[in-house]
């Protein structure tokens, strides 16, 4: 298992390598995205508005988008679609699965991995 | 020999997904260690770490999003448990003028256990649908809908299921959120609960039992009029959320379930850690249940979440058993105390968080008065392959 996981983080490091310049090279114009009129959305009910953890409005978080690439200067208000209507595919899907109710559920400690990331990719 | 070809299948797919993910928008791999001092969560503790791996695929084309899914759990104590799962779905939306839109999907998914609990491997198919639209630029009304048909090895667990759910959020320029949420869930048993019970070799057991109980934990109730089984509940919840400043929120969460029609057609359920059980899912209580959540955006991209859950749960058709697996004729209720907490960190490509857990569950039943610990820790790797623009 010790090799399986050596093989992992070894593809893991090439790969991020690899593409280290073409993440570069596209950054520049997500930097560029102008802050505008906020407005409170709070979808997925913790008190914090999403603009903070969903840049571009698409309901990835940040942190799970493929899209997003953190711009210099820190999170501030930089989303560039986040005071629209949020469609995103990922406000959708965190809603289709899981328990009951609203953040009635194990939330924090639902685990990972088989047990069912592809629902809780979005919010 | 069993360990080495696991290995070189486990390697196979790594590659190919890999392979694979050069064609995908988005493409993740996550690893998780998993630690329980109570596996099965009785009285009569077990421990077990638990290592998970996850691949993640994401592929859009013409608005139909292609999702795939595989995983594996090791299970380091009681390797008989391990199983690997994998999810394939499609998803679509659908935009209805600037202020409403219609999403659905359909997928498929199986688990499969290495040994031990062969009984509990599955298939499931899933189709959802949803509509959301925005009322006003802060109030977001929602309905969604889920299908479920699952078929087990253990064909006694066979079932189709269906979700049903309305939503209202609204948001205040204060920082407040409220939501509130109706539900209502049916899950059919599609086997016909008569005739004498099948002798089906794997059925799952609950190891270690106290007093010889452990063996009772799956055996089906036969209602002997023949006749399928379903069980109907319906729920309200609501949600009262809090900004405090732009990066810290606290918020708190009410449910209350009701059962409707039915009872769960088991003389035992039990729940495990990390492990799904199609006898104890959102369909086989009823209840309430309170959560409270603090969540902070720490400097260096750090999100801290606290969370506390008091659940008061009766399951209907479930009775306390004697040490010999008797029926007392006393329902069986659990109140349940849950504290956690999480720590995420985000790296451009990567995220590792840590949480812990405390649970003291009180039953009815003895065998399932226990608290114990966990830890969970775990790594996501985010590949910046096919970035879309």
């Amino acid at each position: 298992m010790n090799k399986i996981f050596a093989v992992a983080i070894g593809i893991l490091l090439a790969g991020s390598a690899a593409l280290w310049g073409q993440e570069k090279a596209r950054e520049g114009p997500r930097a560029q995205v102008q802050k505008k009129d906020f407005r409170f959305i709070d979808e997925n009910g913790d008190g914090i508005a999403d603009v903070l953890m969903d840049h571009d409005g698409d309901g990835v978080p940040n942190k799970q988008d493929p899209d997003w690439i953190k711009a210099k200067g820190g999170p501030g208000l930089q989303a560039g679609q986040a005071n629209r209507a949020s469609f995103g595919k990922g406000s959708f899907r965190g809603g289709q699965v899981g328990p009951p109710g609203l953040g009635a559920g194990p939330g924090l400690f639902d685990g990972a991995g088989p047990k069912g990331r592809m629902v809780r990719r979005g919010r | 020999m069993i360990r080495t070809k696991m290995k070189i299948r486990t390697l196979v797919l790594l590659l190919l997904s890999t392979a694979l993910a050069v064609r995908a928008d988005s493409f993740s791999l996550a690893y998780d260690h998993h630690s329980t001092r109570n596996l099965f969560q009785t009285s009569d503790p077990v421990s077990d770490t638990v290592s998970s791996f996850g691949i993640f695929l994401d592929k859009d084309k013409g608005g139909l999003s292609l999702l795939a899914d595989l995983g594996y759990a090791l299970f380091h104590e009681n390797p008989g448990l391990s199983f690997g799962t994998v999810s394939l779905g499609l998803d679509h939306l659908r935009a209805v003028g600037t202020r409403s839109a219609f999403y659905f999907a359909a997928g498929g998914s199986g688990r499969f256990f290495r040994s031990e609990w062969k009984a509990l491997d599955s298939l499931s198919f899933e189709l959802a649908a949803a509509f959301k639209t925005y009322l006003a630029p802060s109030s977001i009304l929602k309905v969604q809908s889920r299908s479920v048909y699952a078929s087990y090895r253990y064909a006694l667990f066979d079932d189709l299921n269906q979700v049903l759910s309305l939503s209202l959020d609204k948001f205040f320029p204060s920082l407040t959120t409220l939501k509130t949420e109706a539900s209502w869930r049916y899950k059919h048993f599609l086997h016909p609960f008569s005739g004498p019970v099948p002798d089906v070799p794997g059925i799952p057991v609950i190891p270690g039992g106290p007093n010889g109980r452990g063996g009772h934990g799956f055996v089906p109730i036969f209602d002997p009029d023949g006749g399928a089984a379903g069980i109907q509940s319906a729920s309200l919840s609501a949600l009262a959320a809090q900004g405090l400043g732009s990066r810290v929120g606290i918020s708190l969460s009410g449910l209350r379930q009701w059962t409707l029609s039915g009872e769960n057609p088991f003389s035992s359920i039990t729940e495990f850690y990390f492990v799904k059980n199609p006898t104890f899912d959102e369909f086989s209580w009823e209840g309430w249940v309170i959560n409270s959540l603090l969540t902070a955006l720490l400097p260096y991209d750090v999100e801290c979440r606290v969370g506390y859950t008091y659940s008061d749960k009766g399951f209907p058709g479930i009775e306390v058993l004697t040490a010999e697996g008797e029926p007392t004729g006393v329902p069986r209720n659990d109140t349940r105390s849950l504290f956690e907490a999480r720590l995420d960190k985000t790296f451009p490509r990567l995220t590792v968080f840590l949480a812990c857990s405390w649970t003291d569950n009180r039953s009815t039943d003895p065998l399932f008065t226990w608290s114990s610990p966990a830890v969970l820790a775990g790594i996501e790797w985010r590949s910046p392959f096919g970035r879309k623009e």
